[in-house]
């Protein structure tokens, strides 16, 4: 065992202890906030979404977010897909082409779901994938209707 | 009034009067101040209670959208509802639409219901229901403005949610438009709500009574108790005017906050300051009668009623030395009591002296006087005092001090020829006897007036204090009839004596 000085052991103790605060204090006082756009993704916002819905019949709104918060109600039209359940094969399941419309959507910009949804979807090689980041919040922030 | 003029306060009395007026003054102040900050609380606690107001109604209309909300889903989501608006069977939807008024929200008595409609995308009535309120022809339509509003929206608006509160027949209503058929709206579901129904809840809430009114001034609701409570006086009336999309037609919600403890604290405070500033006045007025009476009001006093005393003789007194010959008897007499000891008073009767008076003139007898001044001088010993100097009033002579009596003789004219002396030296009738001789026989000799020789015949009746009297009335009225004894027995002088006189 390496014998060390206790001047030295305490000043190895106090140089961690900081270190713990410092770490706990930042992530504990921030959480996680999302990135504005996701390379392969368009951001947008509850217009564009509603405005898509209305261009394009085949479009699909996907809800990334664990059945118990889709409870508390959803985008009218969208289907359930937690982003623990989001890969290549289940997609393919749901989007018959790599080219078809999609959106992925959970509670906000602190809800890191869609992201993680988006950037499976993006490596599987899907190339009109839109990103409503905004997510419920922004959606009942507008007063535009929810399913439960 | 005859009351009012005799009253004439004295110092101690002006003093008290100024502090109890002081003290007053205090009193109306609490009186007024209280009043006033009472304003001021009223309107703060009104400013309050209309913030308070102004949280409680919009959480009660947010509830209500929310509900309302919730209503349109639950219709939206029956099984068949799309189906029957797709094939546009009226009949079918009415009879749902008025099943609602038996379901959960209206019979848990979640929301008032008023009347439920369908309509397209374009606003055409597909469904309504005719459970709720009468809805004539000229009623068919509730709050038109809001309609005409979600009508001319665009684009992914017309996917919002909106909601306002307007008057219906002169009744305040709450009205939500809900899109149905998801994010490609296939028609509204517009949910019309009794809004004086869910303001009730204020009453409960707040617990005040209020009132719901009308800009014309019709009541849409009030509390039962309301009019027994805005009769006690004893409540503020707080109001708040909901916004509306009709601004003609405003809807005012009225409160009564209950005063009754806030007024009886305010009273009873305001007592007690009062009631304590009574109390410290009193207190003031008899430390300050205290401290003046042991120091400065007595003496201050005294002088001050001497004062008037004198303002009001100062006329007779100019004319009349008698009275102040009087009271420097008076003063003798009171000392040499003290001291025990006798003093002599002479009533000089100078013969003729008027008649130079009026034969010569006041300068001629102010001459005289000199005269018989100077001659006195001479004859007296200079403790029997006597001298013309330091003259006040005309007539009266205050003689130097005398150092064992520490009181002037004085030689005073008492009117026509008659002149009264106190000698304060003299302590018996041989002395006073001695005296008198020399004055007479000084008095007596030849005076040259204005190159005019004239002669003074002299009479001295003599009384000795505490022999022959002890008031100064007594003395003087006994010296006078020595006087007159003397006179009469062609004499120069006489000492009083009970038994001849």
């Amino acid at each position: 065992m390496i014998r060390l000085v206790p001047q030295l052991r305490q000043a190895i103790a106090s140089a961690l202890f900081l270190l713990v605060i410092t770490v706990s204090t930042t992530t504990a006082g921030k959480g996680y906030t999302s990135p504005q756009t996701i390379a392969g993704a368009q951001t947008i916002d509850a217009e564009r979404l509603i405005e898509l819905a209305e261009q394009n019949d085949n479009l699909l709104i996907i809800d990334s977010r664990l059945r118990s918060d889709r409870k508390l109600g959803y985008i009218p039209g969208s289907i359930s897909l937690p982003d623990t359940q989001t890969r290549c094969d289940t997609l393919a399941a749901l989007i018959a082409e790599k080219s078809g419309p999609v959106i992925f959507y959970c509670n906000g910009p602190r809800c890191r779901r869609s992201d993680n949804a988006v950037a499976t979807a993006v490596q599987c090689g899907y190339t009109n994938i839109y990103w409503f980041r905004g997510g419920i919040q922004a959606w009942k922030a507008d007063n535009y209707p929810i399913s439960k | 009034m005859n009351m009012l003029q005799r009253f004439r306060p004295g110092l101690s009395d002006k003093i008290s009067i100024t502090v109890i007026a002081v003290g007053a003054l205090g009193l109306v102040l609490v009186y007024y101040t209280s009043i006033y900050y009472r304003n001021i609380a009223y309107e703060h606690y009104q400013r309050t209670l209309q913030v308070l107001a102004t949280i409680k109604i919009e959480e009660i209309i947010h509830e209500l959208t929310s509900n309302a909300a919730d209503l349109a889903r639950a219709i939206e989501q029956q099984p068949g509802f799309s189906r029957d608006v797709a094939e546009n069977r009226q009949q079918a939807l009415s009879e749902r639409l008025d099943n609602q008024f038996h379901q959960y929200f209206v019979t848990a008595d979640i929301i008032d219901l008023a009347k439920i409609t369908v309509v397209d995308v374009d606003f055409e009535r597909v469904g309504e229901s005719s459970e709720g309120i009468n809805t004539g022809p000229s009623s068919s339509v509730i709050c038109p403005q809001l309609i005409k509003r979600a009508r001319s929206r665009t684009g992914a608006e017309r996917l919002q949610m909106v909601s306002a509160s307007c008057d219906h027949d002169e009744h305040p209503m709450f009205v939500l438009i809900s899109p149905f058929g998801g994010l490609k709206a296939s028609g509204y579901i517009q949910i019309v709500a009794d809004l004086a129904s869910s303001l009730q809840k204020l009453e409960v809430a707040l617990g005040m009574p209020i009132q719901i009114q009308l800009e014309n001034g019709k009541v849409a609701y009030r509390s039962d108790n309301w009019s027994e409570t805005i009769a006690d006086g004893n409540h503020l009336p707080v109001s708040y005017t909901l916004d509306t999309l009709n601004k003609q037609n405003a809807v005012s919600i009225f409160f009564l906050a209950d005063m009754a403890e806030f007024n009886q604290r305010v009273l009873s405070h305001r007592n007690w300051v009062m009631a304590l500033a009574t109390v410290v006045v009193a207190a003031t007025v008899m430390l300050i009668l205290y401290f003046l009476q042991s120091s400065t009001i007595r003496p201050l006093s005294r002088i001050h009623r001497i004062l008037n005393l004198i303002n009001q003789r100062a006329a007779a007194l100019q004319k009349d030395n008698r009275v102040l010959f009087v009271q420097l008897l008076d003063n003798i007499i009171t000392l040499q009591k003290n001291r025990k000891k006798r003093f002599a008073v002479m009533m000089l009767d100078l013969d003729n002296f008027e008649a130079v008076n009026r034969q010569f003139g006041h300068d001629a007898g102010t001459e005289l006087l000199k005269h018989i001044g100077e001659r006195l001088s001479g004859i007296l010993r200079e403790t029997d005092i006597i001298s013309w100097s330091g003259t006040d009033t005309p007539g009266h002579k205050l003689l130097p001090v005398d150092t064992r009596t520490e009181y002037r003789a004085t030689l005073a004219r008492l009117g026509g020829d008659e002149f009264g002396m106190l000698l304060p030296t003299v302590e018996n009738e041989r002395q006073a006897i001695s005296v008198a001789r020399r004055i007479i026989e000084s008095l007596d000799a030849e005076y040259t007036i204005d190159d005019q020789k004239l002669r003074l015949r002299c009479c001295i009746g003599i009384s000795i204090y505490p022999d022959h009297g002890e008031s100064e009335q007594e003395l003087i009225r006994n010296a006078d009839k020595a006087m007159f004894a003397a006179r009469q027995r062609s004499g120069k002088y006489c000492i009083y004596s009970a038994k001849t006189l």
